[in-house]
């Protein structure tokens, strides 16, 4: 890869995926959105360095999960404190997953749910999903194993098997 | 619902989910420059000739350097008002540490759209706790690059007080990164080093493919006209070295060639040194003094892994002792090809590579180790972070920069990360 390749070509080739992923993650188009833009944008900003590498399309994934972290971070904090202020909230103003999907992921806390959706989804391996959430590979093993744990405890997905990454 | 049909219901729902695109890209486009700290309109280069002054065939011009907000002027500047906001160290390159905690380093935002011109926002950063928390020196300079539709060669050297952003464009600084002045040494600056007394550049007049013969020049370091090296071997390469370990000592390299001159007598002669008779390219050159010389030779396997041997040399690079390889059990890693190598001490030696792990060896060269920054120990294609720069202010303080991280070591040993992005 050159540094002159083309920023666009690498925007319209890569941000669905990584807006998708991060969708699944959050439950909320528009925080996969801001996440994935901001990935982008500093993408666009570092793209001497970021078109250099073999596969910038990894680096803006990991960019954007971890910048999809902190916006729900940021959400949940955000909600708390409308809450704490007895503000209307609207709990439905941020799923705009299936109905049953979003009951089976919303069940899980935000650090399982992206654990899920990296393995099942992205189809990363345990090591891979512990450098991008920054974790040891064990932490990784017992949030999904807890992740799936609660799945089945909600009886929604009695026959999950156990992942093998 | 089984694994299978989990990750079918994660397809299906992400296949039906249509991401904004051209909102993106909208938003994209707005941010690929950063608003000025002071929330000034948009800067460009305001230039104003201050001197011209023809030395020795080369024209050096000195453009004063003064903010400016019109659109239609052909470039602009800083000057320092006052402390800013502390930045991250998301786009810090350039570090230059004097002591264990004052250092400058540069903020470095590029674009090449290829439709049109690259430019830069080059802002000057200090700190005085060790890289912690930097801080503007001055406002940013907003560079273009006319005709330069790649991503420009920016670096940045300084002693605290004097100093240059070199590379497609020069300036230099006499007042600590407040306000800089453009030079004109009639090409790309591919490399620079300075000293106390005299600062040297090498000079290349041609775009990177043409090939064209670089010249060395020097300069007072606290400021002056450029003068040419007459004597000084020119070398047909961008990727050239230029090593000072003392006063009158240099070497000078390019990548890739094998080519490697030394002079002894301050650049009034030089010698050409023969590689090491095994080395296939000669990548990496690094000197504590002229008696402790070191190169890093390699194939030039454009693969993940590369064969990799290590030379010392104790008479100039006049001969040649093998220190370690990465072969038949050569302690060198065969992942990764390196990046970066830097000799701080005769038995202190970094090296790190375009993806995988820091390493360091505390015997010349001989056994190597793990820096163990977690970031950069993981070697499978998602591990995308690899270090951008080494810098050391002496044999136990270094920093590494790994973006978005700037991590230090105080004991020339362990790493610990410092600020954030």
């Amino acid at each position: 890869m050159t540094p002159d390749r083309d920023f666009d070509g690498f925007f319209v080739e890569s941000y669905p995926g990584v807006a998708r992923a991060l969708y699944l993650a959050l439950g909320s188009s528009e925080e996969a959105e801001d996440a994935a833009q901001e990935a982008f944008a500093r993408a666009f900003r570092k793209w001497d360095s970021v078109a250099q590498m073999e596969r910038p399309g990894t680096w803006v994934f990991v960019v954007a999960v971890r910048e999809g972290r902190r916006v729900r971070q940021k959400r949940s904090r955000e909600l708390f404190a409308a809450r704490a202020g007895r503000d209307e909230i609207d709990p439905a103003e941020h799923v705009t997953l299936s109905h049953d999907l979003e009951r089976a992921l919303g069940g899980l806390s935000s650090r399982q749910r992206f654990a899920v959706v990296l393995r099942f989804y992205a189809d990363l391996t345990n090591p891979q999903i512990a450098r991008i959430m920054k974790c040891r590979e064990g932490t990784v093993k017992a949030t999904i194993h807890a992740a799936l744990g609660r799945l089945r405890a909600a009886h929604l997905d009695e026959q999950i098997g156990e992942p093998n990454g | 619902m089984d694994e299978r049909q989990l990750r079918e219901a994660l397809t299906d729902a992400a296949s039906r989910y249509e991401p904004d695109v051209r909102s993106a890209r909208r938003f994209v486009a707005m941010h690929q420059e950063r608003p000025s700290p002071r929330g000034s309109t948009r800067r460009t280069w305001g230039a104003a000739l201050l001197a011209g002054v023809l030395v020795v065939g080369v024209a050096v011009f000195a453009f004063v350097v003064l903010g400016d907000t019109s659109d239609d002027a052909p470039t602009s500047a800083s000057v320092g008002t006052g402390p800013s906001a502390p930045v991250g160290t998301a786009n810090l390159s350039d570090l230059n540490f004097f002591d264990a905690s004052n250092g400058l380093a540069l903020d470095k935002q590029c674009v090449a759209p290829g439709a049109s011109d690259a430019s830069c926002e080059l802002q000057v950063v200090a700190t005085s706790d060790g890289g912690t928390t930097w801080t503007p020196v001055s406002e940013p300079l907003h560079v273009g690059y006319p005709g330069w539709r790649g991503y420009p060669f920016v670096q940045f050297a300084t002693n605290g007080k004097d100093g240059w952003i070199y590379g497609n464009r020069t300036f230099a600084t006499h007042d600590g990164g407040n306000t800089f002045v453009e030079e004109d040494l009639g090409g790309t600056v591919v490399s620079l080093s300075m000293g106390p007394e005299s600062t040297w550049m090498v000079v290349n007049p041609c775009a990177p493919a043409q090939q064209c013969a670089s010249s060395v020049y020097t300069t007072p370091t606290v400021g002056g006209t450029a003068t040419p090296l007459t004597g000084a071997p020119q070398l047909q390469s961008f990727s050239v070295e230029l090593l000072r370990p003392s006063r009158d000592h240099a070497l000078l390299s390019a990548s890739g060639s094998g080519a490697l001159s030394v002079t002894v007598d301050a650049g009034r002669t030089w010698v050409s040194r023969t590689m090491p008779p095994l080395c296939g390219q000669l990548h990496h050159v690094s000197a504590v003094t002229p008696q402790d010389v070191f190169v890093v030779c390699s194939n030039a396997s454009p693969t993940r892994a590369q064969d990799k041997e290590l030379y010392t040399s104790d008479d100039d690079g006049a001969s040649w002792s093998l220190v370690s390889t990465s072969g038949n059990g050569g302690s060198l890693p065969e992942e990764g090809l390196v990046a970066l190598f830097v000799a701080v001490s005769p038995d202190q030696l970094w090296m790190s590579f375009n993806r995988g792990p820091l390493i360091g060896s505390q015997d010349g060269g001989a056994t190597w180790a793990s820096a163990m920054i977690p970031e950069l120990d993981a070697t499978d294609d998602t591990d995308v972070h690899s270090v951008q720069q080494l810098t050391f202010s002496n044999a136990s303080r270094g920093w590494a920069v790994v973006p978005p991280d700037l991590y230090r070591t105080t004991d020339g040993i362990t790493w610990k990360r410092v600020g954030g992005a």
